[in-house]
């Protein structure tokens, strides 16, 4: 889920590899509050549902999946995994966790490293088999194994079936947001059946789960549609909405947007290019900032680029940039402004961070040359081909430009050469866009000494006490502690947020449902029925 | 016959033969492969052994000869291979995107072929200014890039006027006449540049035919002006308009990945580029075999037409 | 074949109307275009307003304006000022491919065509294999194996297209390998890089250039397709024009502007290639400019006037024919009675055969009849439209030419042909045009009619295919048949067998037949009367007997005595000396005056009309009776 707008080659690779940045998870726990600003939460004016069951309904989505088996696939293909694989856990749109496959879940002891889930009896799975907490254990025995983009978020974690609908997971570490990820977004809370198991092969082309719908493979060209059905053995028909649904992959957002104004498509997940122009056709519009598009500035060591060492360099380069400038031209009413790593209403954020660095061209030659760079200096970021992460770069060239900073763009139109070569890494700099999330789960992907967005293994013990003390905290007390970690890195500049972007859905008036929230910002295909 | 046949068939081996080590040689002249996008794809970091271990598991840590032995072997039994990031059998997987790109390339070739040939005839028969405007217009019925026209027709003929549906592809089992509708659009807008192209080699053979001595000698026996001009002239211009329209089917095969693209159609042209670009080699060579057929099959028919057309004619 | 087709090309050169290159404006609009966009896109760092990469954000998605042009892009750059810059880009681009196309299908072409043998069979072989590659595969492939780089994208292009333009420049070598004048060089002792450079390189530029402003045009066509895939040079290397679109189509809905000058200049300079290419095609291969009118102008109603009613099968009064403005027939007069057989006889280049097709409507493009008339069976045919034209056709006038085996269709059977005719005329059940067209055979003295019909005319013998001819001509029982040089093309023997069939034929059906040669001893076999033509004139009219005995125009008996079969033998055979005077360079007065024995004063001044020296004995001399035997 990048909301990018990327020609349609490249989007199916690089997708996948996008995912591989951004690891939403969305949903907070009761017990982490967050902010409570509705900033960016658009629902205008959803239709009131019909209460009936739809006939079929059609969805457009642009990434395409290379494989359907769960322990496989990309969290961005999540909404494909979503309609047959019942989760665990079910995020709503508002954010909350409701039952799923388990009936009730709770920690055991209080340092948040042993969670016990209560398993719903009489389910059964579509091809007929029974759950049972045996089955939850093989199944994430399987995914461990599968060495997926799952794995490192169960890293060192023990499932055992401790009774015949209970499973306990032990964490290594104290780890508060465990039931998130369990849900939908993070696909493997979707239990594959034992007979599925059984015929791995099959899980590739095939679907083996317990959610509302079953992939119909004779209604299903790989790559083009995917057909689901009803699922018989589904234990809450009631809540089935549609008869079917039918998933479109449809690559280039013109023809995204084409479909749904001719009422091809009814649901679809949009893009930044075609945002106005669906607004002004008349469907409704749900999006709710979800990611930042930026730099990092990974060299805070200098080993690369000297000049990066200095705090007073980072920061001026912030100072350097006009963001209003760039959200306003390149995304308009997709896009706002972001000085920090998260989003108003998201983790850690404080609107008093937003105006953190204004853009200031003065300022900046000042910090530059006191720093001893007056005539400023050459530095290089890599970039993918996506046409946001490319734009911003080019317009951040220009802008830094104006203090004397060149900013070299080298161009990877393949993205896995951007991934390496960003991770190896190759550059002192990387254009970066990463989605927001609880700092628990930020740190070991963006910021800790073994992050992967952290190729130089920076090091800080400030930062890492910082944070020690905001994965054990809770309540209010976890929100300030978040906050903190948020001011340390906006004011040691390790980054250059630029704008932040959401994920646009665009729904015809005929569905409801589409809602999505800061601690939601995937709709969830579950609640999209149809309206009056 | 039996040796025309036996030369045939040898020419057509050999050609599949290079069309595929080619593709399998500069598969693996290029950066990365399968096991990297999957890897880079899935994980966020990932040891050395475990991609020599994914390398293995999908048979690219073999030589190069002797994974090209494999697929020959497999190939021989019937088989395509199988998709290396789902699993599914080529066969399978591009079996239904044969049919829409084909669809969409024989029905252009149809429809450019009789819109063509009208205009050539017609241009070719009245001279003068109509001719020159045939020239003009043609000319700019090729340089028009057929993704701009494309864009443009779906506004037009789908979005603002639902004459067409805007994407998708219905096969034809399904549903014959929505069939023809959804591949409508895609054909019109390869068929501007497909009509154009044959009008001006049609008027071209056709002012060559009409200036000699037998279409002069008709007319003097009488034969009306029509007859001569669509049944024989038109007969004689078509044997090298018969060859472009081969050359123009096989060069559709690369033209529709646009068209596919603006369309949501799935065709092959789409799984080519999509499987180029990650490296899933059984796929590619998938799609090249596929082609490579197609190819062969739109070469024989072309050669039976010159037969049929001219029997005298020997293609050189 | 070759001796025959000579007087059909000259026409046929002469119709083509060959211009100068510099009778094509569009070309020239064309050309300078290309021009003006090279030096621009050479000089854009100076000629261009604006940076390439200069950004506004506040001016982004703008359209048109005084400051900028052609509007801006969505980081506020200028269009025009990245349409120059890119044009670069493109260009080289599109220069790299042309240059591989080139340097690979030209000399590979050239050595194909020229040595032959194994190393052709090779290089055919080879570029067909080439050709049957599915390039988008190959192009994909290269572009996964060098991402991004476009050089290597533009070489593969050029590899994939440059066996088209190999076996032109293939077929082209080999066509002018074999003509007389190269054979003649090499047995002279030129050597091979002389020849190429002199002969060869030369005839086959015209193709060349064809091809390669084609194929420039879709190397700029595939360099667009290739960046909205996103498969070459990325954005922040610099603008080019495939990127721009690209960009363009991907801001399409928010911005539909900038798909305009980005498509635009890409159709522009396709259209120019085009235009280019069109040009020096139709300047160096001669194509028509108007191709063959085969509908005919509106008939002068004037004309119809003019004419005298005659009780001949067919006469000819007054007839100018002009082909391509210049006259090449003029002031034609004679009549061919019923049952007649009247000889037409000159030398290549005379109007002859033009006169001939005059009669029928059947001039070739940019000929018409400028004055006179034709008149048969009470109408005068040059005023009738082409319907009741066509009527006459075959029925009432029927014609046979000097290319017997070309003058049928090569792709049908002589059956399908004789009986499309034959029904034509005649509407009937084909079992009846059937049996029709093998009585037609038989007359014409076919010995197996079934096998004939079966046969296409490829399969036929020269003078089997006359035959043919002759039957297809009298299967609606004309009263006129005009044959033109029915034997030239045939040999000594078939010859006599064809004017011994046309002479019983004649007999038998009383046809009248006109029949044209430039063959004294056809005349003295077959005619009743002759009609001699010089440079588009009729010079004397009498009876065989009377032409041979008494010529009475000097041309006539320069001709007669430079008859190798009346020569004396033992004594050098007189020729006539000088040239024939080319239609439009043709003297004022008699148009044989700069040849002829007898000129005076007088023949220079003004037109001579033809004048009867006896009865039924015309000349068009001054000086008739001056002319001996």
């Amino acid at each position: 889920m990048t909301g990018l707008n990327a020609p349609p080659r490249r989007r199916t690779t690089g997708i996948a590899a996008a995912a591989a940045l951004i690891m939403v998870l969305a949903a907070c726990t009761s017990r982490a509050g967050g902010g409570t600003s509705q900033a960016g939460n658009s629902a205008n004016g959803q239709p009131k549902p019909s209460g009936k069951v739809g006939g079929t309904l059609t969805v457009a989505y642009s990434s395409v999946p290379q494989t359907l088996d769960p322990a496989k696939t990309v969290q961005n293909n999540s909404l494909y995994q979503a309609l047959a694989y019942e989760p665990l856990i079910v995020r709503r749109s508002d954010g909350s966790l409701a039952p799923g496959l388990a009936t009730s879940w709770r920690y055991v002891g209080d340092d948040n490293t042993q969670l016990e889930l209560q398993l719903r009896s009489g389910v059964k799975f579509a091809d007929g088999s029974a759950l049972t907490a045996q089955d939850v254990v093989d199944h994430f025995t399987y995914v461990m194994g599968a060495g997926g983009q799952f794995v490192p978020l169960f890293s060192g974690d023990r499932f055992t079936a401790t009774g015949p609908l209970t499973v306990v997971i032990k964490t290594s570490q104290p780890n508060p947001d465990l039931p998130t990820l369990l849900t939908q977004d993070d696909v493997v809370g979707g239990v594959i059946s034992p007979l599925g198991l059984k015929d791995k092969a099959k899980l590739g082309t095939q679907t083996f789960g317990a959610g509302p719908y079953q992939l119909d493979a004779a209604q299903t060209v790989a790559g083009d549609h995917y057909t689901f059905v009803q699922n018989p053995n589904y234990y809450d028909k009631p809540s089935v909405h549609w008869t079917k649904v039918v998933v479109r992959a449809i690559t280039n957002p013109q023809a995204t947007l084409n479909a749904m104004k001719t009422g091809q498509v009814q649901f679809a997940v949009g893009d930044a290019s075609t945002l106005a122009a669906a607004r002004q056709a008349g469907l409704t519009v749900t999006m709710t900032p979800l990611l930042w598009t930026g730099v990092t500035l990974a060299d805070r060591g200098g080993t690369m680029a000297k000049p990066l060492a200095d705090i007073r360099i980072r920061q001026a380069l912030n100072y350097a940039t006009d963001r209003k400038a760039i959200a306003t031209a390149l995304f308009a009413d997709g896009g706002r402004p972001a000085s920090q790593l998260t989003v108003p209403g998201g983790y850690g954020y404080d609107p008093a961070l937003d105006d953190a660095y204004p853009y200031d061209v003065a300022k900046a030659k000042e910090l530059l040359a006191a720093a001893g760079y007056a005539g400023g200096f050459m530095v290089k970021t890599v970039t993918a081909e996506y046409q946001s992460m490319n734009l911003v770069a080019q317009a951040l060239a220009q802008q830094w430009s104006k203090v004397g900073i060149s900013l070299q763009i080298v161009d990877r139109a393949n993205a896995n050469q951007y991934f390496s070569e960003a991770f190896a890494p190759k550059y002192p700099t990387f254009m970066t866009i990463f989605g927001q999330q609880p700092i628990w789960t930020e740190g070991p992907s963006l910021f800790l000494p073994t992050a992967l967005f952290n190729p130089f293994h920076t090091k800080n013990a400030e930062l890492q006490s910082l944070y020690d003390q905001a994965a054990k905290a809770a309540g209010a007390a976890k929100d300030r502690a978040d906050q903190q970690v948020e001011a340390w890195l906006v004011h040691q500049a390790w980054f250059v947020p630029v704008v932040s972007t959401g994920l646009p859905y665009y729904a015809t008036k005929k569905i409801t449902g589409t809602t999505v929230s800061p601690k939601a910002p995937l709709a969830s295909i579950y609640e999209v029925q149809p309206a009056e | 016959m039996i040796r025309a046949t036996a030369r045939w068939l040898a020419s057509s081996l050999v050609l599949l033969f290079a069309v595929t080590v080619l593709t399998f040689l500069l598969s693996a002249l290029a950066p990365g492969d399968a096991a990297k996008t999957m890897l880079s794809g899935q994980t966020t970091s990932y040891t050395p052994e475990q991609y020599q271990q994914l390398r293995h598991e999908l048979g690219i840590d073999e030589p190069l000869p002797v994974q090209y032995w494999h697929w020959l072997y497999r190939l021989l039994h019937g088989s395509l291979g199988t998709d290396l990031f789902s699993g599914q059998p080529i066969t399978q997987a591009l079996g239904g995107r044969l049919a829409a790109s084909l669809s969409i390339i024989v029905g252009t070739v149809l429809v450019s072929a009789v819109v063509g040939l009208a205009i050539g005839v017609v241009s070719a028969v009245r001279g003068g200014l109509a001719g020159r405007l045939v020239n003009g217009l043609t000319l700019l019925g090729l340089a028009a890039p057929n993704f701009w026209l494309a864009l443009v027709l779906v506004e037009w003929l789908a979005v603002r006027h639902p004459v067409f549906p805007a994407t998708g592809y219905v096969p034809v089992r399904e549903d014959p006449a929505q069939w023809l509708r959804s591949i409508a659009l895609p054909v019109i807008t390869l068929s501007v540049g497909g009509s154009a192209f044959i009008a001006r080699q049609t008027r071209d053979a056709m002012a060559d035919v009409l200036s000699r001595d037998f279409v002069v000698m008709l007319r003097a026996h009488g034969l009306p002006l029509r007859s001569v001009v669509l049944k024989h002239a038109l007969r004689n211009a078509a044997i090298p308009v018969v060859t472009l329209l081969g050359l123009m089917f096989v060069s559709l095969l690369g033209g529709t990945v646009l068209i596919e693209g603006i369309f949501a159609i799935p065709g092959l042209g789409q799984q080519a580029v999509t499987a180029s670009s990650t490296h899933n080699l059984p796929m590619i060579e998938g799609v090249a075999f596929y082609f490579t057929i197609i190819v062969i099959a739109v070469n024989l028919l072309v050669d039976l037409s010159y037969r049929w057309l001219n029997p005298t004619v020997r293609a050189q | 074949m070759t001796a025959i087709a000579l007087p059909d090309a000259k026409f046929r050169r002469r119709i083509t109307r060959r211009r100068a290159f510099s009778h094509y404006p569009a070309a020239w609009v064309a050309l300078l275009y290309l021009a003006v966009l090279l030096a621009a896109a050479a000089a854009a760092g100076v000629v261009a307003p604006y940076d390439a990469e200069q950004q506004d954000l506040s001016q982004a998605l703008a359209g048109p304006s005084s400051s900028h042009w052609l509007g801006t892009d969505r980081l506020g750059r200028d269009v025009f000022s990245r349409l120059l810059f890119g044009a670069r880009v493109t260009l080289l681009d599109v220069a790299v491919a042309t240059a591989v196309f080139l340097a690979v299908g030209v000399p590979l072409g050239v050595a194909a065509g020229y040595r032959g043998g194994r190393l052709d069979r090779i290089v055919v072989r080879f570029a067909d294999l080439v050709l049957a590659v599915p390039g988008i595969v190959v192009l994909l492939m290269v572009v996964a194996v060098f991402p991004g780089n476009d050089i290597a994208t533009m070489i593969a292009l050029g590899l994939i297209g440059c066996p088209g333009l190999l076996r032109i420049v293939r077929g082209s070598t080999l066509a002018i390998r074999d003509e007389l004048y190269v054979k003649a060089a090499r047995l002279s002792g030129l050597g091979t890089p002389a020849i190429l450079r002199r002969h060869v390189l030369p005839r086959i530029s015209g193709p060349i250039i064809v091809q390669t402003s084609l194929f420039c045009a879709t190397a700029l066509i595939a360099e667009s397709g290739l960046s909205f895939l996103g498969l070459t040079r990325p954005e922040t290397r610099g603008p080019s024009w495939g990127n721009m679109v690209a960009e363009a189509s991907n801001a399409m809905s928010q911005d539909s502007w900038l798909l305009v000058p980005t498509g635009g200049v890409l159709v522009i300079t396709v259209i120019a290639f085009g235009v280019v290419g069109d040009a020096v095609r139709d300047t160096t291969m001669g194509r028509a400019v108007s191709a063959t009118p085969l509908l005919r102008r509106r008939p002068n109603q004037q004309r119809a006037a003019t004419v005298a009613p005659s009780r001949a099968a067919l006469s000819v009064q007054a007839l100018t024919v002009a082909v391509g403005g210049v006259t090449v027939v003029r002031d034609v007069d004679f009549e061919v009675a019923v049952g007649e057989v009247v000889g037409v006889l000159g030398e290549s280049g005379c109007g002859k055969t033009i006169t001939a097709k005059a009669i029928l409507g059947l001039l070739p493009a940019g000929g018409e009849i400028t004055a006179g008339g034709i008149v048969f069976d009470g109408a005068n045919l040059t005023a009738l439209r082409e319907k009741e034209l066509n009527r006459v056709r075959g029925a009432g006038i029927a014609f046979i030419s000097q290319n017997p085996a070309g003058s049928l269709d090569p792709t049908f059977t002589v059956g399908s042909q004789l009986r499309e005719v034959i029904r034509r005329h005649h509407p009937q059940p084909r079992r009846q045009a059937d049996g029709e067209a093998e009585r037609l055979l038989r007359l014409v003295r076919l010995p197996d009619p079934a096998d004939v019909l079966r046969r296409r005319p490829g399969q036929l013998s020269g003078g089997m295919a006359q035959r043919v001819c002759i039957a297809m001509a009298l299967a609606a029982e004309p009263k006129v048949l005009i044959a033109d040089e029915p034997t030239t093309a045939l040999d000594v023997t078939v010859q006599a067998e064809i004017l011994a069939l046309l002479r019983d034929l004649q007999h038998r059906l009383g046809m009248a037949i006109l029949l044209v040669t430039h063959d004294w001893g056809v005349v003295a076999d077959v005619c009743d009367r002759a009609v001699v033509m010089y440079a588009g004139e009729v010079v004397e009219t009498a009876t065989v007997d009377e032409l041979y005995a008494r010529p009475r125009h000097p041309y006539t008996a320069a001709l007669l005595a430079a008859n190798p079969h009346r020569a004396n033998t033992g004594r050098p055979l007189p020729s006539i000396s000088g040239a024939v005077p080319r239609p439009g360079e043709w003297p004022i007065g008699c148009h044989f005056q700069l040849r002829c024995p007898l000129a005076e004063s007088a023949c220079r001044r003004a037109p001579v009309p033809l004048s009867a020296t006896a009865p039924g004995h015309l000349s068009r001399c001054i000086r008739a009776e001056d002319v001996n035997a």
